[in-house]
């Protein structure tokens, strides 16, 4: 197994330090010509490596390791968990991604400052860095149990190598470091996944597939062979997915940095189509495995958090299982570095810049930006590494974005109000806490219902109310300002 | 086969995503022509 570790970390370490460095002395030359090349990559971004960064920067933990755990529960419904995915990606490419790459913004609470007030910029600034920091510890305790899974190294060994090889996907040239680092590991992660699930298909026992069928079929499990399993487990599963993942993500720093760093509006819209297929087609990967190592014995009885990584080791050569593992671990690392990235792109033009140093250039956000990288992901690996297992706080994590989603589209859209923008954002996250933390949701008697249903009703319902009723602006692309932009723009 | 089938359906599954995806932005953006 010591082979297996230092042929994955040798691979992370030439991969990551060799297009870091090459970026960075190229970088050099670009900001010495006054371009703003760490946080946006001088907005040069072509569609590939758009479409990459974007499809791996929402594909991490939850769904190499995840995955394993809800096939060996629900099947092939699982398979919905990433279709979610694909429904946030169109969103974002189609709409949201695009917009905010129009605007010329760099973070989207500076967006918020443009359509509502200063006030809903930096509360969303706060909270969204809050929320995206949640999902770096998450992340990071993922390739923690990822090393400890294959390799039989401890989660806080695992936490610790795993969130410096993360610091270093981003330190050395930010945006554009991850973006051309990401483009490599796809192709070598397609390349290993592939490899293994027909590996794996081969050497299955009896008459392979086949035989994994007839498996669930004897059990009385037919149903777990359906993406469309029961219309129950549909509503409860696949839409609450859908809900949760499109309207946070949709419109989280996290995914609309890279549409900001994209060279122009159509390249944002063109990457949907290897966006959505790159990001999708993974988790589908991980179900089949999934599947096949739960109709094993020997495998069904590691439980399901193990039985799918057991199986990898168990059954793929040592340098298969190296390549699988530097594949899952180079998934969960371009999720660490974008969520290490974009919380410290939000402190340092939202925090610094915008309240304390207005006339910071460049080169100095980008060392404030550097600097606040280091400090996150280091506290996020001691929470990830001491924590017990925090998987669970993702769905209401994620609730606490859905209101900033439909602020944006009513700011651009319908109507602009500071004051109706911060008492929507206040009651959906009073609500979100109190639907987590109190007896309201059984004193509603709506136990089942998930965070994402109830921000969502507030920010979308319970906001278009409170738009209607207070006094207004209109929507920012109905506006003078921006009908002038525009015109500068044709000119 | 059942690893060959899901693949298959979920790839088709995308598709359509994608291109519901885009024909609603076009009605939209036609729309607000």
């Amino acid at each position: 197994m010591t082979g297996v570790i230092i042929g994955v970390i040798a691979y992370l370490l030439i991969v990551i330090v060799g297009i870091g460095a090459y970026i960075a002395t190229k970088a050099k030359k670009v900001e010495a010509e006054g371009g703003a090349s760490f946080l946006l990559s001088n907005r040069d971004l072509p569609v590939s490596v758009l479409a990459v960064t974007m499809a791996l920067t929402v594909l991490g933990a939850a769904h190499v390791l995840g995955g394993f755990e809800m096939t060996y529960m629900m099947g092939a419904t699982t398979i919905w968990f990433s279709l979610a995915h694909v429904v946030l990606l169109t969103v974002a490419c189609l709409a949201t991604g695009r917009w905010v790459r129009r605007l010329g913004v760099t973070t989207i609470p500076q967006l918020m400052g443009m359509l509502h007030s200063e006030g809903s910029r930096l509360i969303v600034s706060c909270v969204m860095a809050g929320v995206i920091f949640g999902i770096l510890t998450l992340e990071t305790q993922g390739i923690g149990i990822l090393f400890a899974t294959l390799t039989g190294w401890s989660i806080q060994k695992g936490a610790v190598v795993g969130g410096v090889l993360g610091i270093l996907y981003v330190i050395l040239a930010g945006m554009k470091e991850i973006g051309w680092v990401n483009l490599i590991n796809t192709v070598v992660m397609y390349i290993g996944l592939i490899i293994a699930t027909i590996y794996i298909s081969f050497h299955l026992p009896g008459e392979g597939w086949a035989t994994v069928s007839e498996y669930y079929t004897s059990q009385g499990q037919g149903e777990m062979l359906k993406i469309f399993a029961s219309p129950q487990l549909l509503l409860s599963f696949a839409l609450a997915n859908i809900i949760a993942v499109t309207f946070c993500q949709g419109i989280s720093q996290m995914l609309m940095q890279p549409c900001m760093s994209a060279k122009n509006e159509d390249v944002v819209k063109k990457s949907l189509w290897i966006a959505a297929p790159v990001n999708g087609m993974f988790g589908v990967l991980v179900v089949c495995l999934g599947l096949a190592a739960k109709s094993i014995a020997e495998f069904n009885a590691a439980g399901a958090k193990l039985a799918g990584p057991t199986m990898l080791v168990e059954m793929l050569p040592g340098w298969l299982v190296a390549w699988v593992l530097a594949s899952f671990i180079a998934a969960v690392l371009s999720t660490f570095a974008m969520t290490a990235m974009t919380p410290a792109t939000i402190f340092s033009k939202d925090i610094y810049e915008n309240l304390f140093n207005s006339e910071a250039e460049d080169k100095t956000i980008t060392r404030v930006t550097r600097i606040a990288i280091v400090i996150i992901a280091v506290i996020a690996m001691c929470i990830a590494a001491y924590l017990p297992p925090i998987i669970g706080a993702i769905n209401w994590l994620f609730a606490w974005l859905v209101p900033v989603f439909w602020l944006v589209v009513f700011g651009l859209f319908w109507k602009r109000s500071g004051k109706a923008a911060i008492a929507t954002l206040i009651v959906s996250w009073v609500l979100n806490l109190l639907w987590s933390f109190s007896s309201l949701p059984a004193a509603l008697n709506m136990q089942g219902v998930p965070n994402a249903y109830v921000t969502l009703a507030t920010g979308l319902v319970l906001g278009a109310i409170i738009f209607s009723v207070m006094e207004c602006e209109p929507g920012y692309f109905k506006s003078q300002e921006y009908l002038q932009q525009k015109q500068r723009l044709t000119l | 086969m059942l690893a060959w089938n899901l693949i298959i359906q979920s790839f088709v599954l995308i598709l359509i995503i994608v291109s519901v995806g885009q024909l609603i932005t076009k009605m939209v953006e036609k729309k607000g022509d």
